[in-house]
This record gives C-alpha cells, sequence and structure tokens, in this order.
C-alpha cells in the first residue's frame, strides 16, 4: 500500500510539471489555433538558461528560475513576431511547418552551441535531498518543481479568470472577431500568448534541473508527453490541462513500476493514440 | 458636422465592386436605415466603417477623426459598435462576461466593468439570465446580448448588422421597441442594416439604399418607399417575401 501511495505521489508530482508544460500549449492553441511544435524547446532552453545561471553566475539551480522565465518570454515573443505572425497570413499548414521548422532550428542550434554532453546540477538546496513526511520520503527536488508549477499553473489561471487582461485573453480564443470589435488588440493577443507560453515553459524547464539532466534533445521527450497532455485535457482548455497533467504523471509512473520503465512513453502514447480515436476533443476541450 | 461621414468608400473584390464609390452621413443622436437587396453590398460597407476592411478607395470620418484605415479595436474604442447577422457570443463566458468584455473597452477595474455590464444587461432587460451561457439561450436572447456588450463598450454609434434576421414578428416587435427605448434614454446614433421593412422603415429618421454596390437613394422614410429607382431594384421584391412570412 505505501509503495502505491509513494508511487502515485511521485506520479502527481510529475504531472504538475506536466500541467504547467501543457498551460502554455494550450493558450497558445485557445487563442489562435496555433500549435507550437517548438515547446518543448522552449522548455530545453529555460533548462539551459536555469543550469548556466547555475553554472556560472550563482551555484544554486533555483536562482535559475526567473532568468530562464525571462529568457522564456523572450523566445516567446521573437518566435511570434519574427515567424508566426508572418505565417499566420499563409494557409494552416505554413504554421505547422513553421514550427515544426523552429523547433529543428532550436534543437540543433543548441546542439551546435552547447555539444552533444549531457549537463546536470550537482549541488543546490534541495538537489538529490530527501525530504520526509509523516513516513514517506520524498524527492525534495520534485516536490520543489511541483509546487513551483502549481504555483505559476494557480497565477496563470487567476490572471486569466479574474483579470481585464485575462478575460481579454478568453475572449479572443472565443471569438476572435467579436473580440476585436469590444476593442482588443487581437494581434496583441497573440503575442501576449506566446510570451506567457515561453515563460511558463522556460520556468518548467529551469525547475526541471534540479533532478533532470539537461540536453539539447531533451525537449523531444517533453513535446510528445506535453502534447498527449493537451490533447488529453483538450485542447485550449486550462482546467483539462491540469487533470490531464496529473494523469499522464501518473500512467507514466505506474507503467514504470507494473510493466516496465522502458514502456512508460509507449503506453502514454497509446492513451494519445486512443484519446484522438474516441474522445478528439480531449476530456474538457470545447471543439 | 456629422459624427459619420464616409465619402466615396470603394471596396474591389478582384473584379466584383462591393461598394462603388458610396457617401453616406449619420447626425449625432440619428437613427439612419441602410438597406439593400441581398447582395447589394450592404455588410461590406459596414465592414469598412468597422474596420474589418480596408476601402480601396474614399474617407470615413467619425467625430472628427479620419478612421479610413483603422484596425477594428481602434475603431471599437473610437465609439463604434457592432453586432452581427450571425450572433458571436463567445462560448465558455457568461453573458455578464461576455458584455463585461464590452465594458473592458473604457474601464480597468473589474467591478466596476461587472457594474457597467450589469446597468447595461437590466436596460436590455437581459439581468435574469446573466450568469447563464449564450450558448443555452433562444437566439433573440442572444442578440439582445450582443446588444448589451456592443452598448457596453459606450459607443457614440451602434451599427446593426440584420438583427431582425431569424426572428419571429413578434420577436421584432419586441426589438424595435428595445431600441426604440435605448435611443430615448441613451440618445445613441444608430445605423441599422436591415432587410425587414416594417422593421427598419419605422426606426428611421434617414434611410440610404444600395443596389449592385452603389448608392441608388437617399431620403425619408416616405420618400424611399414611392421611389421608383427602389421599387424596382428592391420594394416589390422585399414586401412580397416580407408579407409571405
Amino acid at each position: 500500500m505505501d509503495v502505491v501511495l509513494d508511487i502515485g505521489i511521485s506520479g502527481v508530482l510529475m504531472g504538475l510539471v506536466y500541467a504547467l508544460l501543457a498551460l502554455g500549449l494550450t493558450v497558445i492553441f485557445g487563442i489562435m489555433d496555433t500549435v507550437n511544435f517548438a515547446h518543448g524547446e522552449f522548455l530545453m532552453l529555460g533548462m539551459y538558461a536555469g543550469y548556466l545561471t547555475y553554472a556560472y553566475l550563482y551555484p544554486e539551480p533555483l536562482a535559475g528560475v526567473p532568468v530562464a522565465g525571462l529568457v522564456g518570454m523572450l523566445l516567446g515573443v521573437l518566435a511570434y513576431t519574427l515567424l508566426v505572425k508572418r505565417l499566420l497570413s499563409g494557409p494552416p499548414i505554413a504554421q505547422i511547418f513553421g514550427t515544426f521548422g523552429l523547433m529543428l532550428f532550436l534543437r540543433y542550434g543548441a546542439l551546435a552551441v552547447f555539444g552533444p554532453n549531457l549537463r546536470s546540477a550537482t549541488q543546490g538546496l534541495v538537489v538529490a535531498k530527501r525530504l520526509v513526511v509523516g513516513g514517506l520520503t520524498l524527492d525534495a527536488a520534485k516536490v520543489v518543481a511541483a509546487a513551483g508549477s502549481a504555483f505559476l499553473f494557480g497565477l496563470v489561471y487567476l490572471m486569466l479568470r479574474r483579470t481585464k487582461l485575462g478575460l481579454a485573453l478568453q475572449a479572443t480564443a472565443a471569438n476572435r472577431e467579436a473580440a476585436r470589435y469590444m476593442g482588443i488588440d487581437t494581434d496583441r493577443m497573440n503575442l501576449i500568448g506566446w510570451a506567457l507560453g515561453g515563460a511558463t515553459a522556460g520556468m518548467a524547464g529551469a525547475l526541471l534541473v534540479n533532478f533532470y539532466y539537461v540536453s539539447p534533445t531533451v525537449g523531444m521527450v517533453f513535446s510528445m508527453i506535453t502534447f498527449t497532455t493537451v490533447a488529453l485535457g483538450g485542447f485550449g482548455s486550462v482546467p483539462g490541462a491540469l487533470i490531464a497533467g496529473i494523469l499522464v504523471g501518473l500512467i507514466e509512473v505506474f507503467t514504470a513500476q507494473v510493466i516496465s520503465p522502458q514502456l512508460k512513453l509507449a503506453v502514454i502514447y497509446t492513451v494519445f493514440f486512443l484519446v484522438v480515436l474516441f474522445r478528439p476533443r480531449g476530456l474538457l476541450g470545447a471543439r | 458636422m456629422a459624427l459619420l461621414n464616409a465619402q466615396g468608400v470603394t471596396k474591389r473584390f478582384g473584379g466584383l465592386l462591393a461598394n462603388d464609390s458610396v457617401d453616406l452621413a449619420v447626425e449625432e443622436g440619428q437613427i439612419v436605415g441602410l438597406i439593400g437587396p441581398n447582395g447589394a453590398g450592404k455588410t461590406t460597407f459596414f465592414n469598412c466603417l468597422s474596420g474589418h476592411l480596408v476601402p480601396d478607395a474614399g474617407t470615413i470620418i467619425f467625430n472628427g477623426r479620419d478612421i479610413t484605415r483603422w484596425p477594428a479595436h481602434r475603431v471599437a474604442q473610437a465609439g463604434i459598435a457592432r453586432t452581427f447577422q450571425l450572433v458571436k457570443s463567445m462560448g465558455g463566458l457568461t453573458v455578464e462576461e461576455n458584455v463585461m468584455i464590452g465594458a473592458f473597452a473604457r474601464v480597468d477595474d473589474r467591478e466596476e466593468a461587472r457594474r457597467k455590464a450589469r446597468q447595461v444587461l437590466e436596460l436590455v432587460g437581459l439581468l435574469d439570465v446573466a450568469d447563464m451561457y449564450p450558448g443555452e439561450l433562444p437566439l433573440a436572447v442572444q442578440k439582445q446580448m450582443e446588444l448589451a456588450r456592443a452598448l457596453a463598450t459606450e459607443p457614440k454609434l451602434l451599427m446593426l448588422d440584420e438583427v431582425a434576421a431569424g426572428l419571429s414578428p413578434e420577436e421584432i416587435e419586441g426589438f424595435a421597441g428595445l431600441l426604440r427605448k435605448i435611443h430615448r434614454e441613451k440618445g445613441l446614433a444608430m445605423l441599422v442594416i436591415e432587410h425587414v421593412m416594417e422593421f427598419v422603415l419605422p426606426l428611421s429618421e434617414r434611410v440610404y439604399v444600395l443596389a449592385g454596390g452603389r448608392k441608388i437613394a437617399e431620403g425619408t422614410p416616405d420618400e424611399i418607399t414611392n421611389h421608383p429607382a427602389v421599387i424596382e431594384a428592391y420594394l416589390g421584391e422585399g414586401y412580397a417575401r416580407a408579407h409571405k412570412r
């Protein structure tokens, strides 16, 4: 029983990080129906931003989180203004190829700049530390990553539900043309969506640095998990991203434990396949 | 000087001349009707006025400013609000939130926006359904919500694109009464595109008639009903159809 609880908690902890990752992707999709294939690469560059801050500026991985947030935001803004904005006047397929190309560019650009070596943080407040809570032993780095992700997710959720900007973003997602006639600058909403997506992916990346290796191709794995999460939760749905993130985290750890660690991604993709087959709009998706 | 003054508005789609040098003016507080058969270019003209399309030629002066090339959100902020032929509600947001989006065009504070939204909802008689979602409501109510949302932006000019389309005769009657009440209370200028003659003629002080992209007549409702070119282009067909329903 304790084992199940241990695994369950570990799944929920990872799931919260997935939820934060899925949040950015789903917000961008909700606002402008564009899938950002480079989302995992935003995460990867956030990890590098966090790691390099740790390695060269201040020997604490957590100090890299705000830096990674800024780097991610800047990436989002640049990707939108230099690339995506121009693709919008083309056919929808142009957006797919465009962000797919951006993914390749960032992934192999990072390989050229940082080299293929895996890097990881070896010291820090929560690196390789155990946290004992009421008889349960938890990985402190995962607890912090999950708590940070949950906090940021909550912050974005409150912003969306409670502020003028949040309602303007939701209005743009619900009906772009009507939003424009209500005085909302929908191009600016696109930009804010990308800034938000970049910043959350970047910070999720830096939170992972405490317990996950950093490499130029690390975005690949996380991209696939994030797409699965967004599809499962429903494209454009923010609560869906949270629920699906936790579900995917649980599926991952239980598969690793019960079946085999090698098969955890296979099971996640099977779930993805089944969702697409039987409930294409996802658990909470509107369309 | 007129509140809205459009001069020589021309819009071409490929080989089709959708608007051919259309002139139209709306005075402060005036209700102006814009009628014409299907394909006359009414909606294109509306889209040019509201910033959705940029005219190929002509100027649009609103409230003393040249808004010809302004994007839609700036036109809205300048004080032109519109409703749509097909209702564009924001799903996932309640009626109140939909109207708050309109109110945010003028205020930043959420509670103030909510207060304004509720005022407008009371004016159009929708306070009871404030917490419902537009998708759950009948078409006539959704159209009222759209009207409330437009009013919440505090426009100087309200443009209505075929509000009567899809409504029953009783609902149309109710809507006309509502617009009269709003006009009485707010003294708001309105530009009304309409097919249904019984709705638009009694409401309007001045009527413009488009056909084939050109303005073929303008005048008081009485002058328009007796205008030979209008009868030929539109009214015979329009009245016949309206009475058949």
